[in-house]
Parts: structure tokens; sequence; C-alpha cells
């Protein structure tokens, strides 16, 4: 028989079954003919053909077993009997699929994030082969930039990159319309959209280092639509930028987003070399330039690596003064732009996994009980003749169809759930955007579902196969106790299930307590009341001194504003948002404490205006503040953190002492030295765990940026006053947009949104393992004094104290429960290691945290044996016995 | 009857290749040739015979049609496939080595 008509055997069996059916009748109606031959009346010839023929129906069974695909045949008919059998127990089977839909469907939805962030490739074009290229400094783990004359020597000598680009970002303001408006420019250096592969949608892209008398701009589609209504003429329109004229050459798709990051770009330029060939900043020591290749066909990352470390090798040699120590490092891009990301959403991805694991023992637990119910029917077709392994393969079919319903619904409470997750994540989430459910999420459902039916269904379908017929048949309508195993493997999945939950409720009480520790003061200021903007006066119109003098005369504008209390600018604000100033980590020398060129520290810089830190709440300990007669021509002063008075100056008064700052970025060649006039508080910046760190600093006067952010602190509620500030600043400039208009708190509240997503995630998902556990404890418990209501009554009958049955149940419970706690704690206490670095205020084997799940749990459990046992001691004797 | 000894597994398979080698025949007529062939000195559950045919022909030592019994009735005839004859041929050979094998051994418990 061809495997053809094998397969159309499965799905028509009858007629086989008939084939074989008119087989047997010849060979009755033959042996019938040779016993009338023989002389044998017919009525007992065909009683006897019959007997001596044997049973029919089982030799059918075996005989067709053997001629079709007998798996296939079988697993048709299981799916079938199965889902029969899922409907007479309609309760069991709604519990356990919705129970599965939520775990799948949670699966699902954080996998959906999962797989946007940190899975799919970068959506240019073969975006796997693209690299972040880096400069490593192994003493300055942040300042990671690559310096403009590197950049060059790596693009022209490496052989591994078939292209390399540089960009930053920049803030320019676009005048000629209505409004000034601030907009978002990235400047290119280098080949940049050949590297990424992306060809324009309207126009050309820019071509590299071109030597034109007007600079191109290439806009996104989204600025193109916003402020051009999506003009198909706009190639060749003349654009006016921070008072020079650019020139559109092209429009970008619109899915085209780089770099990936928070803050759209409105468009990308292009610079040449020759405008940076004079600029301080474009030296070799000034890493500044954030860096993109793509490798060539045929190279790796590592064997790139190889390449790049000889080069870089080379050019500390050729130019110590720069380069000596430092390397050249390559992250695939995608890598790097999941970031500090990826290990929070893997740890979300973990728990997200126990909370199904949990449900899937919990649904074992029911499919275990309903076994034992079913044990008649199962000894039955036992007795007909299945076999164990066509037995446990029902049982495991009737799982999978269970998983597969959990799955179906959890995916469409995934599409959901994924929709509701995206309002979630926090705003910097990097490719937010691109989540949403694909094939390969899809993927991952069915094999979850599967997956999830195969832990689930295997031991109690191999368990309840396991049938001693003689017992199971002679026990007959009475109660079947289910053995030896069965109870025992119930036990263990409620031990797991415990386990499981005090591992996810450690990591929810962790993650929770960050997120609070890092909203509580004290913080070292005072957020209440603050309103913060970024100014960022155009260099092409001010120089640094001019914006300096303008940042003097806005200071005096928001002052006349009437509810304002205090005005002042900084670089940086107490929040994570500041992080980028990193980069200007000057190295710290202190006058009367030489050490080698080598060995000297670094310290964090702020440059701010007077009155900083009075309008922020930052406690002046000692000295004074800076004022306006601190300027450019005066002498050069400082004020310190608490942190670098402790560090530096342990057992002396750090006023009147003299400290230089050395960072080619911020200073150039000058190191002047730098007297401490005050010392103020620390500021824990909120959200960037850890203690606080040595901090200087100084005057925004004695040196000028064209950005900061101006800090107003108001009497009242801040965003009261916001239009009459915006007047206040066009007041000195018409042309002046403000930007980035945000109170403290609500910054503060953004720059622990990484926090706040994992406490919530965690917090969420511990509930549920904790709310199912307990489930799972109290279906155990309740099934155990179900079995035992005989022998429960028969104690009563006997004069037993209900007390004792009662604390008989209890401890059955509080043993599997203790026992649970156990093997979770220890098992939170080595997954630590986990966590580590997403937490701030508690460390992650804080016993206070162990406790409160220890209380926690032991609560729960206890309600879930408490109803149970109760029902155990009103047993009533007489009922007891009489339903036996 | 209670000298008919009960089959050896694995003997009914090779009595069916035997007895079909000789011409195609019917179920019916497998087991009436092998208790001629045995001179009835071994018990064929008759029942036991349609999976044993089954199996065979799913192995692809027998192939089948329908034909015309001597009484005219509809029968399913079994015939041996090449495979089913190289089968029969390894089988004999098997059997008479066990065969002579197990006399030989009998013989010297006795001895």
């Amino acid at each position: 028989m061809s495997w053809m008509s094998r397969l159309a055997n499965v799905f028509r069996p009858s007629g086989v079954d008939r084939a074989l059916d008119e087989e047997i009748a010849f060979h009755l109606e033959a042996r019938v003919d040779d016993l009338v031959a023989n002389g044998m009346p017919r009525q007992e010839a065909e009683l006897l053909a019959r007997r001596q023929f044997g049973n029919r129906l089982r030799i059918r069974e075996t005989s067709r077993d053997v001629k079709l695909l007998p798996w296939l045949d079988a697993v048709v008919r299981d799916v079938r009997h199965g889902i029969r059998a899922l409907r007479r127990a309609p309760m069991l089977t709604l519990v356990a699929v919705a129970t599965l839909a939520l775990g799948i469907g949670a699966n699902t939805a954080v996998f959906s994030v999962v797989n946007a962030v940190l899975l799919r490739p970068l959506p240019f074009k073969d975006g796997s082969r693209l690299v972040s290229v880096w400069s490593a400094d192994p003493k300055n783990p942040s300042a990671t930039w690559v310096s403009f004359p590197d950049f060059i020597d790596i693009r022209t000598q490496s052989r591994s990159l078939a292209g390399l680009a540089s960009w930053y970002g920049y803030e320019m303001v676009l005048t000629g319309a209505a409004e000034p408006q601030r907009v978002q420019v990235v400047v290119v250096i280098g080949d940049l959209f050949s590297v990424l592969g992306v060809p324009p949608a309207l126009g050309t892209t820019l071509r590299a280092e071109r030597d034109a008398p007007e600079q191109g701009v290439v806009l996104s589609h989204r600025f193109w639509a916003e402020r051009f209504g999506s003009d198909p003429a706009i190639v060749g329109r003349g654009l006016t930028l921070s008072g020079k004229s650019y020139r559109v050459v092209g429009v970008m798709p619109s899915a085209f987003q780089f770099p990936i990051q928070t803050v759209p770009v409105d468009m990308w330029a292009a610079l040449g070399p020759e405008q940076f060939a004079d600029i301080p900043q474009m030296r070799r020591g000034a890493r500044m330039m954030d860096t993109i290749g793509r490798l060539r066909e045929g190279v790796d990352v590592d064997g790139a690596r190889a390449e790049l470390d000889v080069l870089a090798t080379r050019l500390s040699r050729q130019y110590p003064e720069s380069n000596a120590g430092i390397g050249i490092r390559l992250v695939p891009a995608a890598e790097h732009v999941a970031g500090r990301v990826s290990r929070p959403l893997l740890v979300l991805f973990a728990a997200v996994a126990c909370v199904l694991l949990i449900a899937c023992a919990n649904v074992a637990n029911l499919l275990l009980a309903r076994a034992t119910d079913r044990r008649r029917e199962i000894a039955l077709r036992s007795a007909l003749g299945a076999g164990r392994a066509r037995i446990a393969m029902q049982l495991l079919i009737e799982s999978l169809i269970l998983a597969l319903a959990g799955g179906v619904l959890g995916g469409l409470i995934a599409t959901w759930g994924v929709d509701a997750l995206v309002a979630l994540v926090p705003g910097d989430l990097p490719r937010a955007g691109e989540i949403g459910v694909d094939r390969w999420v899809l993927g991952f459902t069915v094999t979850a579902s599967l997956a999830t039916g195969l832990v689930f269904g295997l031991a109690p379908a191999w368990l309840a196969s396991r049938v001693d017929l003689t017992v199971a048949l002679q026990e007959g309508g009475r109660t079947l106790s289910d053995g030896a195993r069965a109870p025992r493997l119930r036990g263990a999945l409620v031990v797991a299930e415990i386990a499981l939950a005090v591992v996810l409720l450690t990591g929810a009480t962790l993650f929770l307590t960050t997120f609070w520790r890092l909203q509580q003061a004290p913080q070292g200021f005072d957020p209440h009341n603050v309103l913060t903007f970024d100014v960022t006066w155009p260099w092409e119109k001010y120089s640094y001194e001019q914006a300096g003098n303008k940042f003097r005369e806005l200071q005096t504008a928001l002052r006349a504003v009437p509810g304002v209390t205090g005005v002042s600018a900084g670089m940086q604000l107490p929040d994570r948002g500041g992080a980028a100033t990193d980069a200007l980590w000057p190295y710290l020398e202190i006058e009367g404490q030489p050490v080698s060129k080598d060995a000297r520290p670094r310290t964090a810089l702020v440059a701010n205006q007077p009155g900083y830190f009075s309008t922020l709440g930052i406690p002046l300990i000692a000295g004074r503040d800076f004022t306006d007669r601190d300027s450019l021509e005066a002498p050069n002063v400082v004020i310190v953190n608490e942190s670098l008075a402790r560090s530096y100056f342990a057992n002396e008064n750090p006023i009147g002492k003299r400290v230089k700052l050395d960072s080619w970025l911020v200073f150039g060649d000058k190191t002047p030295a730098r007297e401490i006039v005050g010392v103020v508080g620390d500021v824990t910046h909120a959200g960037l765990p850890g203690a606080a760190r040595p901090l200087v600093y100084i005057p925004l006067a004695q040196r000028p940026f064209n950005m900061s952010y101006v800090v107003v602190k108001t009497d009242n509620d801040p965003a009261r006053l916001v239009s009459a500030i915006r007047a206040a600043v066009q007041s000195v400039d018409t042309d002046q947009p403000i930007y980035d208009v945000k109170t403290l708190d609500e910054r503060i509240g953004m720059s622990v949104g990484q926090e706040r997503f994992n406490a919530l995630l965690l917090g969420a998902f511990s509930g549920v393992a904790l709310l199912l556990a307990a489930i799972g404890l109290y279906g155990v418990l309740s099934y155990t004094v179900a079995q035992r209501t005989h022998e429960i009554g028969v104690r009563l009958a006997l004069g037993a104290d209900p007390h004792d049955v009662l604390r008989l149940v209890i401890r059955h419970g509080v043993t599997l429960v203790a026992v649970g706690l156990a093997i979770g704690i220890a098992g939170s206490l080595t997954l630590t290691g986990l966590v580590e670095g997403l937490l701030f205020g508690i460390s992650p084997s804080d016993p206070r945290a162990h406790l409160a799940v220890v209380a926690v749990l032991a609560l729960v459990a206890f309600a879930a044996c408490w109803i149970p046992a109760r029902r155990a001691a009103h047993v009533d004797p007489i009922v007891a016995l009489r339903y036996e | 009857m209670g000298d008919e000894a009960a089959l050896l597994p694995g003997t009914l398979d090779v009595l069916i290749l035997k007895s079909i080698s000789l011409a195609p025949e019917h179920g019916y007529g497998v087991l009436l040739r092998i208790q001629q062939i045995t001179g009835g000195a071994l018990l064929v559950e008759q029942g036991a015979l349609y999976p044993a045919l089954a199996r065979l022909e799913h192995q692809g030592l027998l192939a089948s049609e329908w034909g015309t019994s001597d009484n005219n009735r509809r029968a399913k005839y079994y015939r041996l496939t090449a495979a089913g004859r190289r089968r029969l041929k390894s089988e004999t050979e098997r059997w008479e080595r066990l065969a002579l094998a197990m006399s030989r051994a009998l013989r010297a418990q006795e001895a």
C-alpha cells in the first residue's frame, strides 16, 4: 500500500473496516459451510465458527492499527475523543484554559517587547552587519565617543569595515515662518545613508564631504509632513537655520529613523571636514562623535575587532599624547541600541515565564485530580486492550488541546496586552515604536502553547495511564484512592509553585523598594514647584560670551515675573536627563596633592548661574554661592560637593584651596587654578543608582556654554506661569524658542520610568503568581480532604477532636509551604546577580525583603489552608460513612 | 485436541508465508493449509490470523487482491511478494538451525 493511500485511510477508516469485515464474514461463512458439510447443524456450526474465531472487535482494532498510519489515525480519534472528554468537564476546561490563556498571553505580550527591542535586526538594510564604533578608555568608562581624526583614520585604514559614518545631535532654530521653531538636526560626517543602505523617498541623500557653498539637508518624513504639508516640490527649497542658509536635497521614507532614539529627528545635515579644521573640539583628544560602521561582506564582529585592535595600538604609538591606552570598541549596533534596557527586559521575561510555569503546575494538578476520577474509564479502555502508551498519548492529546485553546485565547489577550504594555513602557525605551504582533511573536505563541501542553500534560498522562486493572475495576463505584505516586507529584508541584512565587515576590519587593526609594526624599534637593526648560542660544548668532550675558539678561527678566521666587540656570539638572555631560568629565588636579598625569582622578562638572543652589534647595554647607561678580575677567572660582570635599580634603577646610580642571572639550588648552569658594550638599541624581560622586560646579560666566537648563522656583503650581515665562524669554530675544518645558517633579518621574515599569510589571506578575500558587495549594488540600472524607468521618465517629482534624490538614499545608519557601528563598538568593545594578537603596539579599515575602506568603497560604481544613473538621461522620 | 501445541511467538508469520508460497490463498484457505501442513499439530487461533495477514501485507511481504472463491463468493487472495519469498527462505533456515540446536541440546541433557 502506498504512503498516500495509507494516509487516505486515516480519513476514511470506514472503508478499511468494511473490507476487513467482508474478509472476516467470508471466513466465517466458509467455516460454517465446512462444518455443515461435516454434518453439524447450521445453527450450531455458526456458533462454533464464531467462538473459534475469537473477539472480532479486538481483531479488527489490531488489524487496522497495522494497516493505517496508526499514530495519525490515533491522533485524529484522540482529538475527537479529547474534545468530547473536555466538554464533559466544562468547569475544569474553563479554569485550565483561562489559566493558560493568561499565562501564554502575558508571555506573548512581554515577548513582543523583547522581540522588538532585543531580537529583531535594526530596520536598515542588512541591519545585523551594522556595528557601533567606540573609543575605549579604561580610565574613563563614560567618555567613549570617537574623535574626528580617529574617525578619519579608522575609515581610511580599516579593511573590515565597508563604510563608516559619524553623527552628533544638534539643535538649531528654524526661522522664516511665523514662530521660530527649534529643530532636531543630526549632523552627519561621512556617507551615513549608504552605510545604512536606505534610499530617500524624495530627491537624494547627503553625499560625503561634498564641497558646496551651501549646506544640504535631508528632511525626515514626519517633519516634511508637519512643517511643509508634504509639499512634493520641497527639494531645492532654501531654509534658514540658526541664521544660516541651507538647501533641502531630499526627504527620507516615513519608516526611516536614525539614530534610534526617543527624540525624533527633524533633519540630517552634512558637514565637511573643512568645517571642522579650525575647531579645537575636533582635535584627536576630543571624543564626541557617535559612529556607526558596516562590516564588509564575509567579516564577522570578532574579525573586525581583531583588526581594529591592531589599528588602535598603531594610533596610540603614533599619537601618545591623546591616544595612549585608548582602544577601539565594536558593538553590534542592535545590541548597543538595546543598551541598558536589555537586562531589565530579560528579567521581566524570565519572571513572566515563571508565571506560566506556575500556571502549568496548577493545570497539571487539575489534570491529576481528574485522572483519578477517570480511573474507571481508563481501566476499562486498558481492559479492552489499549496499551499504556496509547492511553498516555490520549491524555497528552487532551492536554495539548487545552494548551492550544489557551494559546489561541492567550494570543487574543496578547494583542490587547501589547497595547497596554506599550502605554506603560518607559518613554526612553528604544525601538518602542516597533513593538507589535508579527509572525515571530505568533510563532512564539504557538511554540509556547505546545511546550506548555507537554510540560503540564506529560507527568499526569504517564501516571494516569499506569492502572492496576484488578484494583481499579474491583473498587467499583467507591471513591478511588490514587496510588502512591500521584499525591507525591501533586505535593511536589505545589512546592514548586510556591518556590517560584517566592522568587517572583522577592524580585517584586526589590523592584518596588527601588522605585519607592528613588522617589523618596532626601535626594539633596527640593524638586517641588520648580519649572525647568531648555534654552539654547544659537552659536551662529551669539558667541559663547554673548550667550553667557544672555543667560544673565534672561534671569533678570524672569525674576520680574510675579510668583517667581528664584531663577537660575545650569548645564545639568539633578535628574538622569543630564547624564550626557559625562563627556565633560575633566581631570582633577589639586594644588598641594601632586600625582602623575596618568593617575589623575576625574570629576563630574556642572556649569551654573548664581542662585542655582537656593533655587533647587541644595544646602550650602560652607563658603559662598557664585555671584555676578564671578565673571570671565574675575579670578576663577569653583564650588565642590560634599563627596569631593570628603574624598580629597578629609581633614582640612577645602575653602580657599585651589584645583585645576583639565578637559579638552570644555577648556581647550587652558587649565588655570581655580579657588574653592564653597561646599554644597550632595545631590543623589534621581535614577542614577549608587552613591553621590565627586562634582565640581563652575560659574557659567567663566566657561560659557550656549545651552543650559533654566530653573524657575515659584510660590505655587509652576504650570500656571508657563505663558508668562515664555513672554519673558521672548522679551530677551524674539526668535528664541524655549523647549522641553517640564516641572522638576515630572522630570524625576520620567527618569525613574524604567524602574516604574520594572516594579509595575514584576509586581503584577508576582501577584498573579501568588494567586495561582494559593489556588494550587487550596486545590491540593481540598482534594486530599475530599479523598479522606471517609477516614475523617471514622476518626470523628470514634471520638477524635475536630481540632485535631483541623490541625492534621493544616500541618499538611504548612509542610508544603515551608518546603516551598525554603527552596524559593534559596533560589532567590542564588539569582541576586541577575538584578544587581538594577536596584537602588536596597541590596538583593536584604533580609527585610525576604521577611516581607515570607510574611505575605504565609498569610495567603494560611488562608488557602484554612478553608479545606475547616471543611475537614466539620465533616459529619454519619454523612461521611453513609456516603460510602 | 489435547495434543495441539500453542504457537511459539513468531511462528505464525512463517507458517502463513509457507502456506501462501504454494499458491495464492484467501484467509480461510491459509488457516486450512496450515492445519493441513502441520497435520493439525499446531493450534492457530483463527482470529489471530487476520491481524497477522494485515501486518505481513503492511511489511510488504504479502500482496492481496479481491477474487472469487471456489463457492463463488468474493474473497481476498494473498500471494507472496519477492520480499516475502526471501523472508520465507531466511526464516526457514533460521528455524531449521534453531530446531537442530534445540534437539541436540535436549538430547545432551537426557544423556
